[in-house]
């Protein structure tokens, strides 16, 4: 015994110096558990990011994540700065494509963002999710694998980066600040952003204000005490309302009228945009504001992007334009039956949700984000408003686009556990006096609490990537070859667009925005070319010059376009198909 | 410095004959160097009522100038602007504005209304918004050119710049091309046959030609100078009534950096309450009229509001009165101008006319020698007017210029129709001519003097129609020893009020700021230290408020009434009962 204890006694030191980095490895690897015995369907196991999708991060954190990401995935993903924000920060977006199967600026592609209104944050969650999603799962869903072999993602997932850090670091409402932080003088006195609230307890929240006041009309809801509700019309009440929490800081008898900011970025784009006394929210002209002029800087510059979506909340609610009736022709009924198609499958995905039209079913805007890439760009395009009403208790109830304030407070009881109100607290106010400061914090009600938010996340991406997949894609289905003696050979070739979206909307075809598609054939000389409208009784339009290269104005979702050409010579011919949005396909003859 | 245009002369083409034109470049035009230099050279001579700067740079990088003119306290800034060549065809516009900086400058300390204006108030003048385009002008190759440096594929066909004119005849100028063809839409006009007008169907006229910009289809699209080198019109750039996909209006509202540098400068001086443009978007021969509101979903405002018409209505008689100018060619409606969107967007009042036009040559000897110049016209046009059957503004200007310059002894001012081999029209009729290019808007520079002494005129009137605020009909009145009740009105006396109605929603232009500076030991007990108010009318129109002031018997406090448009009035008050003042 005592001779085994001093063997072992003597031997530690060495064991110890073998074992403990794999234990210390073991350690680790179960601290973190970042994979499993059983694989739940849908998130990696054993991710080489590792990123948790129940929270929100700031713009140094969503840079961090991209940068992770990247460095992981180096052939799928790479990120770069589109622009700088008015305080100077980078635009960082993310290009998604398998780089190893060509360049992916030259395939089909679509394009996301989030965060336009600066409160609205969990949109940049939703986008990066995706980035990440698809990267990580590449290698193990052949569905993906093929997605990302094909086309293309351009990520931002935020494009109001300043405003989004002055949203999480600094005292707010769950609905400022909005707008981006260009200073701008709301009340009209000569002086910018020099009333905004004030945190009068400094808890980062920016609550309601009330006054203890025996002629007040306002009462604590018997019901949940934390709620206030009007007295009976013949009883006193305890209470009256002060507003949102803030100072008359300008001493013009007005609290938290100037604000930061003010004006709306989702108003400053260049389809239908109108001054602000038409649109609230508009500034000076389309693009004031130098990151929504990035992200239009480089949508033109990729003529590729055949599909957009743009991420908001709340509301539940898959939005596409117009954003104002008189624009209703800029939908006409092919486009509106690609949208139809992919809005409902929306529907489908995203219970709770509802696919509107803007204008129609929601509110009139003039000069939006979704107006300019469907009106002036021609580009399949939805807004989401994330996070609805049903999401609470997964029922539709009499609460509208908003979940009423008796549900939040339920949920906040059942569910939160009072986490997501501020109590009544008592402060000094320098103008009003000993008040309460008290309500929703600004995390919560626009946005989702930790344990829905990788639920909203994947929902959401899962509708984007089908958006994605029905980007067009172009093939050359068939040639068909007729000698016609002296030398001379007929062909025909039947180009295809494999999915939904066509190559051009009808939006761009009318507008001429994205150049025709072009069929080349090589092979033989061309004597003469014709685009055919009717292949089969063999009618079309010639094209007098240059008909070695057809222009096919567009190929439409899930449908061909057919071309001719009279060639000297007998082949074999190589027909190619160039789609700026349906990418390039060749064939050749037999 | 990007060459403008190619100079593809294309003279070898067998057929042409090279038209050498015996008239030199009217030599009091100024090109863009002839320009700067004169402005330089007036700043430093009249350096204490002049400032030069430039708002920005062009496509091409050239500065764009504008002439600050103010004898005075800078921060009484009330201002009027005046701006020429948005639309760079208009030199004329631009030699004006440059004649009215001149004219301004050298007049301070001599004429004694102007001498006052720059004394009370700032005249801003940019005289040349798109001088890359304007330098066509003084290119050896003249063609009118009414686009940016900007690359830009006019046609969306995928390449940028690539059909733009040609010079067939090699006479150095880019005319029109006409190719004869029973189903075109073009005849000889009976009144002149060496205009074209176009087919009236309606009044059985019947089209025998095709017309076209001299030149080839050099990209093969059957489109011809579709897609020339540059790019976009600044006066179509603009976002009131903007065309989105149209002809040379850019890829979006204010893509350009001309047309940013002039909206960034109008919106970031509030002082500018008045805009004077020359352009082809006239509302002082012709003004605007408020027309009914669109109703329903269509929030979008196209026309001004009632209340505005009066004042557009006048300062158009003024003009014409000031100016004795008639005979003007109908206004262009703006798609995305500058002159419109002066006042519908940025909110300023906003007047613009033609800087040049011919007038109708009335004398009898006149019109003899008019009509002389007519040929080939049908007999019947003296008893068929084409004006009555069928009105074409296009031609009619083209008619009266015609007589304008015969009756000025100016010969050479059309290139006579002829015959043209054409590579893209083999086997077919096609003719070289037209007016000269700029004839339409740029007389000789010598014929501008009368037009500049006019606009001088109207220019100095303008200014002094300018808003300006007064503190008016002070009352102190004792409620009780140290509480005083403060009542003033605040006035208007210039003709334009403070504000339009359209200009009071825009935020870019605020109202009269009305503040009481208070001492220590002074408080207000009733009213607010500081109240924006307004619009007050002009014409001694006035806002009456008060105050209740706590304050130490015989203590003073300051008001003041001032807006960037309409200026500073100050008066220091004496809390003490005034005589009489009690009821």
């Amino acid at each position: 015994m005592k001779t085994l204890m001093r063997t072992v006694a003597l031997s530690f030191p060495v064991l110890l110096l073998l074992v403990l980095p794999l234990q210390r490895a073991e350690a680790q690897r179960e601290k973190e558990f970042t994979s499993s015995s059983l694989k739940a369907m849908g998130a990696p196991n054993n991710p080489k990011v590792e990123v948790a999708w129940n929270r929100y991060y700031d713009t140094g954190e969503l840079s961090e994540i991209m940068h992770r990401i990247v460095k992981a995935y180096p052939s799928l993903a790479s990120v770069r700065s589109i622009g700088k924000s008015f305080e100077g920060r980078d635009m960082l977006m993310m290009t998604i494509g398998n780089r190893k199967n060509g360049d992916p600026d030259a395939r089909p592609a679509m394009y996301i963002d989030g965060n336009i209104h600066s409160n609205e944050v969990q949109g940049s969650e939703v986008a990066l999710y995706t980035a990440w999603y698809v990267c990580e799962m590449y290698g193990s869903v052949e569905w993906i694998r093929n997605l990302l072999d094909e086309k293309t993602l351009y990520i931002i997932p935020t494009i109001n980066p300043d405003a989004r850090e002055h949203f999480i670091h600094r005292p707010n409402t769950p609905s400022s600040p909005r707008s981006g932080l260009d200073p701008r003088d709301d009340d009209g006195d000569g002086v910018v952003d020099e009333d905004g609230y004030d945190d009068l307890d400094g808890d980062g929240n920016i609550v309601q204000m009330r006054i203890a006041d025996p002629n007040g009309r306002w009462i604590a809801d018997p019901a949940d005490p934390r709620l206030l509700v009007m007295a009976e019309p013949d009883r006193p009440g305890q209470y009256t309302m002060l507003g949102n929490e803030g100072i008359d800081n300008d001493g013009d008898g007005r609290v938290n009228e100037d604000t930061p900011g003010y004006y709306d970025p989702n108003r400053d784009w260049a389809w239908n945009w109108q001054p602000r006394y038409t649109q609230g929210g508009a500034d000076r002209y389309p693009f004031t504001f130098p990151e929504n002029r990035s992200v239009a800087d480089f949508v033109l510059a990729h003529e590729n992007i055949a599909a957009a979506q743009t991420f908001h909340n709340s509301g539940g609610m898959i939005l596409r334009g117009p954003g104002a009736k008189e624009d209703e022709k800029t939908y006409d009924r092919i486009d509106v039956q690609t949208y139809d198609f992919l809005g409902k499958l929306g529907e489908e995905m995203l219970p709770g949700y509802r696919y509107f039209v803007l204008w129609k079913d929601l509110y009139v805007v003039y000069g939006g984000e979704l107006d300019w890439f469907h009106g002036a760009r021609g580009i399949i395009t939805y807004s989401n408003e994330l996070w609805t009403s049903f999401d609470y208790f997964r029922k539709q109830g009499s609460d509208d686009f908003r979940a009423g304030r008796n549900t939040v407070y339920r949920f906040d009881k059942l569910l939160l556990f009072d986490e997501g109100i501020v109590p009544w607290t008592k402060v000094k106010h320098p103008q009003y006096g000993e008040v309460e400061v008290g309500g929703v914090k600004k995390a919560w009600t626009r946005t989702a609490p930790s344990f829905m938010l990788e639920d909203l996340c994947h929902r959401n991406m899962a509708f984007t990537l089908f958006h994605l997949y029905h980007t067009p894609k172009v093939a050359v289905d068939s040639i068909i070859t007729r000698g016609l003696g002296n030398g001379l050979t007929e062909v025909t070739a039947i180009v295809a667009n494999r999915r939904v979206i066509p190559t051009h909307t009808s939006q761009d075809v009318k507008n001429k925005i994205t150049r025709p598609d072009w069929v080349t054939l090589a092979g033989g000389t061309v004597v003469s070319g014709m685009v055919l409208e009717n292949r089969l009784l063999g009618i079309g339009t010639e094209q007098k010059r240059n008909p070695e290269r057809l222009n096919v104005e567009t190929i439409p979702g899930m449908g061909t376009a057919s071309v001719r050409w009279i060639v000297e010579g007998k082949g074999p011919f190589t027909v190619t198909v160039d789609s700026k949005k349906g990418g390039i396909h060749s064939s050749r003859s037999r | 410095m990007r060459v403008l245009f190619p100079l593809k002369l294309v003279a070898l083409i067998a057929g042409c004959t090279a038209l050498l034109s015996s008239q030199t470049p009217p030599s009091a035009y100024h090109s863009y160097d002839d320009m700067t230099a004169t402005l330089k050279s007036l700043q430093s001579r009249y350096s204490s009522v002049l400032r030069l700067e430039s708002i920005g740079k062009t496509s091409g990088g050239r500065d764009i100038w504008v002439a600050a003119l103010r004898k005075g306290d800078p921060a009484q800034q009330r201002a009027l602007l005046i701006v020429a060549g948005v639309e760079p065809v208009q030199v004329s516009g631009s030699e004006l504005a440059l004649r009215a900086i001149e004219h301004l400058a050298a007049s301070y300390g001599k004429v004694d209304s102007v001498t006052k204006l720059l004394e009370a108030a700032t005249i801003y003048v940019i005289p040349r918004v798109d001088p890359d385009a304007s330098e066509s002008f003084f290119a050896p190759l003249k063609a009118e050119r009414s686009i940016n440096a900007t690359p830009y594929d006019g046609d969306r066909d995928g390449t940028v710049d690539e059909d733009d004119v040609e010079d067939l005849n090699g006479d150095r100028m880019i005319t029109l091309m006409r190719v004869r063809d029973p189903l075109g839409d073009w005849m000889l006009h009976p009144e002149d046959a060496r205009i074209m007008k176009k087919a009236n169907a309606a009044v059985d006229e019947k089209g025998m030609f095709r017309l076209y910009a001299e030149g080839i289809d050099n990209d093969k699209d059957e489109r011809w100078n579709e897609d020339p080198v540059g790019g976009v019109n600044v006066n179509r750039n603009f976002t009131f009534n903007y065309e989105f996909f149209g002809e040379r209006s850019g890829v979006y509202q204010v893509s350009e950096p001309e047309t940013g540098a002039l909206a960034d400068f109008v919106l970031s001086h509030p002082s500018i309450s008045v805009v004077f443009t020359f352009s082809p978007n006239d509302n002082l021969m012709t003004p605007w009229k408020a027309e009914a509101r669109a109703t329903g979903e269509n929030r979008v405002v196209t026309s001004m509001p009632k209340e505005d018409e009066e004042y557009y209505q006048h300062i158009a008689k003024r003009f014409q009165h000031v100016t004795g100018l008639k005979d003007a060619p109908k206004p262009e409606k703006g798609a995305g101008a500058f002159s419109e969107w002066a006042y519908y967007h940025a909110g300023r009042w906003s007047f613009s006319t033609y800087p040049w036009w011919a007038t109708e040559v009335r004398s009898g000897k006149d019109t003899a020698s008019a009509d002389a110049s007519r040929r080939g016209g049908s007999g019947s046009s003296a008893t068929r007017p084409a004006r009555e059957e069928a009105p074409d503004d296009a031609s009619i200007r083209q008619l009266r210029t015609l007589r304008w310059y015969q009756a000025a002894g100016i010969e050479d001012v059309f290139v006579p129709w002829k015959a043209c081999r054409h590579p893209d029209f083999a086997g077919q009729e096609v003719e070289v001519g037209g007016l000269k290019p700029f004839a339409l808007d740029n007389p000789p520079a010598e014929s501008l003097s009368t037009a500049s002494g006019g606009f001088n005129a109207f220019f100095t009137d303008l200014a002094s129609k300018l808003p300006s605020v007064a503190i008016e009909k002070i009352k102190v009145e004792a409620l009780r020893s140290g509480v005083y009740r403060l009542s003033a009105d605040v006035a208007n006396h210039g003709y334009f009020p403070t504000s339009s109605t359209l200009g009071d929603r825009v935020r870019w232009s605020r109202n009269v700021a009305v503040t009481v500076g208070l001492d220590k030991g002074q408080s207000i007990a009733g009213g607010k230290a500081r109240q924006v108010v307004g619009p007050i009318a002009g014409r001694g129109a006035t806002i009456p408020l008060s105050w209740v002031i706590v304050a130490p018997a015989g203590s003073t406090v300051r008001l003041t009434a001032e807006s960037p448009a309409s200026g500073v009035a100050t008066q220091r008050v004496e809390l003490r009962e005034q005589k009489g003042s009690r009821p």
